[in-house]
């Protein structure tokens, strides 16, 4: 019998153990690094990496800052997401078709440009809005400081909504509305309803989020490079720049990265513990079940204009503001504050720039990476998710883990480990310096986002679904299409959509391991901020913008099912 | 409407532009049958026909394409062989420089046939002997051992200046700091920018500029001024936007780009002596694909034409080259180098102690 199980399993447990091999082998690199000082690969073999990350004070201080942005920044993206998520999937919200749209821009506007532009609102010196609440209010002083551990948690957890909002919205949809039926009997009301009802079954999903956002926090790097560097607040990911790019004479300290790396990856490893935990109480929490369900819409009545002003609050903030800055900067030869002067020196000049510089082959190799990119992420991610979820097999955790680690890794010291892998097995797998090697750089880092979204969906589909199917002679694989495949529609696609948006956008790997023929969108943007050509720079994200728009039109249809209860 | 003295004009000018190609063509071919191992190289150059070149974009809006087209043509014109250039330059000086070393290390050749890096960032690269060695003076007429540097196997194509830059709508140019001390004056506290990269400071920390002890001691004081640490383009933006109103040091070929071609109010404090030197160098890494023809495209550059090139798109040139815009500045003003084997010597541990500073440890 268990021999039977076993080969049941086995197509979809091979699938699963493949994408988990892929992830680990980088990751086993990373470990090996951080025992290294010099060359990766070549240098000599030392603990002294380790010693200096347990025993630097300085160390400790920013671990400390780390921790309070990560947080913040966390809790004001659930605050904000999570509400959202609901809202779209389960009410009458108005314009909610948009939201995930929306949000999607706010996604693909690269972190430095937001910064600057948060800079240009709140900088104490010439922040627009200080200006003009001194010049209001006769102040002696800015009232606002951007250039704070708390402006740098602000303008980065208004950015961390579209994940957080991505992993909860099909976890919503999921629910059946009978239990809030149930609760509105009990003479609950909706607010009642959404935190007593709501928000418990969608637990796991929140804490599965909640992890994401506070590690992806970790290692973001554009907004506490452009906001906190001026005044010398460090945390993880800019210390680890000033380790990887700023040495002098000596070569980048990747060694000393990748144990800062690992130590990160063991802090993740108890969070993802604590997380497996709840994934094992996973019954308690499927609200899909064979008999039937309704997807009905509440009607939020009063709170209908509150919700809508606080969510067009939000996106003043997170999408119109920073756009409006991108587009204004984009259009000046050099930066001037708004002025009629500002105004009549405005040039398109900037755009041609960005087509005559590099030609259309970034935008090629941007669009093979989100062609193949989410397919594959999905593929691998599915057959994971399921077997960690539903399978009873020991050791199933341990994949999960696996496919949660890439997010704890920072992602310079990720590409380092693949690109020194991909030079040892050139001769086997000619992919070094090709377009290749950065989709699976990205294939290996998106997993965890996808693996969170369908660990939280498929908790909420009761076994006696897929059960029934087995029962009427059905194999595994064909269970998996036909039964749980349909029903995990909406967090296929949320996962596709997701992470073919951080594909998009992605910097840092594609940096490190594109050539001259594997440049992309991103990259070029980069490149062009480091060569002090920021006007350049903000045309290229505003085109970048442009065209995840067009992206996200082409599939509105399937974007509007998405955010339609009962839509898939 | 032309008429005739336009078109007798027009033609001399083709005239001239003719004879004086076939002048150097021939110049250049005398000297290649002159010189057999020129004429060795170029003939392996022909056969290599290409080369990966780790360099920048230009720093001005001109597209990448010219530039590379450029420096295939100013290639041709001086040695009569067709390179075709690409470039590779997503990547930081630093960690291009470990991609290299890695590739040579692992025995594979390196993915860049010509390497474009600071004197500090590659010196990694050649303190572990992986560069390859040519004889340029031998080989070149036109380059002389001040052209070189890492012991003569590396080309200076431009020499930058560090000199602070400041907002000219905030700062009167009587107002501008005219010495590096002046600049620690408090009323500046909250009004710098400052580079977090630790090489000017490795530069001022040489025994023959001002030493260690000076420079740590002038680097605490400027920190207690609290300045906006950032990379050059931010510490840029912030001068230009007008945020910190003064730099203490920018690239004065950048602050003079944004000056004199996009209009923005921005100039150089260039009373402020001495001037840091930040050397950029061309050469090839030991292994290249294409070695040859890598080889003449950095010869090209250390060219008049090449030169202009330079000028044109990185809006720099070489103080050892004659009448360039870096050679004027440098010969009415007080220079500081960095000394390569000062760098490899003591720039780790200076670095981290430079580091502990600019960070606040």
């Amino acid at each position: 019998m268990v021999k039977k199980r076993s080969a049941a399993l086995f197509p979809v447990l091979a699938v699963a153990v493949g994408g988990a091999l892929l992830i680990l082998v980088p990751l086993l690199a990373t470990g090996w690094i951080s025992f290294m000082v010099g060359v990766p690969g070549y240098g000599n073999y030392t603990l002294s990496n380790y010693k200096q990350v347990l025993l630097d004070s300085f160390g400790y201080r920013v671990l400390l800052n780390t921790f309070q942005f990560a947080l913040g920044s966390t809790a004001m993206a659930l605050v904000v997401g999570a509400p959202l998520a609901w809202s779209v999937a389960r009410t009458d919200f108005p314009f909610r078709h948009a939201i995930s749209l929306l949000l999607g821009m706010v996604l693909v506007i690269p972190g430095f440009l937001q910064a600057m532009g948060w800079a240009l609102m709140l900088s104490p010196n010439i922040g627009i809005l200080n200006r003009l609440l001194i010049e209001t209010f006769g102040l002696e002083e800015a009232p606002f400081n951007i250039y704070s551990l708390t402006g740098m948690t602000f303008a980065q957890g208004l950015s961390l909504v579209p994940p957080a909002f991505f992993i909860l919205l099909p976890v919503f949809q999921g629910m059946d509305s009978s239990f809030e039926e149930a609760a509105f009997l009990s003479g609950a009301g909706k607010l009642r309803t959404f935190f007593r009802v709501n928000l418990p079954l969608a637990a796991p999903a929140l804490l599965a989020a909640a992890i994401y956002v506070f590690v992806l926090a970790f290692a973001l790097f554009e907004v506490p490079a452009v906001l906190g560097f001026p005044d010398r607040i460090f945390v993880f990911s800019t210390m680890l720049y000033f380790l990887v790019h700023i040495q002098q004479g000596t070569l980048p300290e990747y060694g000393l990265a990748a144990a800062y790396g690992s130590i990160v990856m063991i802090a993740s490893l108890v969070m993802a513990a604590y997380y497996s935990g709840l994934v094992k109480q996973g019954r308690k929490y499927a609200t899909i079940t064979g008999k039937g369900r309704r997807a009905r819409i509440l009607r939020l009545g009063k709170w209908r204009s509150l919700a809508f002003s606080l969510v067009s609050v939000y996106f003043l903030l997170a999408l119109v503001l920073p756009m409006l800055i991108l587009f204004y900067y984009s259009l000046l030869p050099f930066f001037k504050l708004p002025s009629w002067d500002a105004f009549s020196s405005f040039t398109f000049k900037n755009y041609v720039n960005v087509y005559t510089r590099q030609g259309l082959r970034p935008l090629i190799n941007t669009g093979i990476l989100v062609a193949l990119v989410p397919i594959v992420v999905v593929l691998i991610s599915t057959p994971i998710s399921w077997i960690v979820v539903r399978s009873r097999l020991r050791g199933r955790f341990v994949l999960d883990n696996i496919a949660f680690l890439p997010l704890a890794v920072p992602r310079i010291v990720l590409s380092v480990s693949l690109l020194y892998l991909a030079l040892m097995g050139r001769d086997l797998i000619p992919i070094y310096g090709t377009i290749s090697l950065i989709v699976i750089a990205h294939i290996i880092a998106f997993m965890s986002f996808a693996t969170r979204t369908l660990n939280g969906m498929i908790m909420q589909i009761h076994t006696d679904l897929e059960d029934a199917g087995r029962l009427c002679g059905a194999s595994l694989v064909r269970v998996l299409r036909k039964v749980t495949g349909p029903l995990l529609k909406p967090a296929l696609f949320s996962a596709w959509f997701w992470v073919m948006l951080l594909s998009f956008r992605e910097v840092t790997m594609a940096v490190m391991l594109s050539s001259a023929d594997s440049m992309v969108l991103p990259a070029q943007i980069w490149v062009l901020w480091n060569r002090a050509l920021p006007h350049d720079a903000a045309a290229a994200a505003v085109l970048l913008a442009g065209i995840a728009l067009i992206l996200m039109l082409v599939t509105r249809r399937v974007i509007q099912r998405l955010s339609t209860p009962g839509g898939f | 409407m032309w008429n005739f003295g336009s078109l007798r004009r027009f033609g001399e000018a083709i005239a001239l532009v003719v004879v004086g190609y076939f002048v150097l063509a021939s110049t250049v071919h005398a000297a290649a049958a002159a010189n057999p191992k020129l004429a060795a190289i170029i003939q392996k150059a022909t056969q290599e026909a290409e080369i990966v070149y780790q360099g920048p974009d230009p720093a001005t809006s001109l597209p990448t394409a010219d530039m590379l087209r450029d420096m295939e043509l100013v290639t041709e014109k001086y040695f009569g062989v067709k390179i075709r250039v690409k470039v590779d330059n997503a990547l930081g000086f630093p960690a291009a420089t470990t991609k290299a070393l890695t590739e040579i290390k692992s025995g594979a050749p390196p993915t860049y046939d010509l390497m474009y890096q600071t004197v500090v960032s590659g010196a990694p690269l050649y303190a572990d002997k992986a560069v390859e060695h040519f004889p340029w003076v031998e080989l070149f007429p036109f380059i002389k051992a001040d052209d070189l540097e890492w012991n003569g196997q590396a080309l200076i194509n431009q020499t930058l200046f560090v000199q602070p830059a400041y907002n000219k709508n905030l700062i009167k140019p009587k107002d501008a700091p005219k010495s590096w001390e002046d600049i620690l004056n408090s009323r500046w506290k909250g009004k710098l920018g400052l580079l977090i990269y630790p090489d000017p400071w490795l530069v001022l920390s040489q025994p023959r500029a001002w030493g260690e002890e000076k420079t740590f001691a002038y680097l605490k004081k400027l920190i207690e001024l609290k300045p906006k640490l950032g990379r050059f383009p931010e510490v840029h933006e912030r001068v230009v936007s007008g945020e910190t109103p003064l730099a203490w040091g920018q690239h004065r070929e950048r602050t003079l780009y944004a000056r004199d071609q996009l209009g923005a109010p921005v100039d150089n404090a260039d009373d402020v002596s001495p001037a840091l030197l930040w050397i950029n160098i061309l050469f090839v890494p030991k292994g290249a694909r294409h070695p040859n023809a890598a080889a003449l495209v950095g010869a090209a550059m250390l060219t008049k034409e090449g030169q202009e090139l330079q000028l044109k798109y990185q809006v720099a040139t070489s103080m050892y080259s004659p009448d360039t815009p870096a050679a004027k500045f440098a010969a009415k003003r007080k220079v500081i180098k960095p000394d390569v084997e000062f760098v490899i010597e003591k720039g780790p541990a200076l670095s981290k102690k430079i580091s502990s500073i600019l960070l606040g440890k």
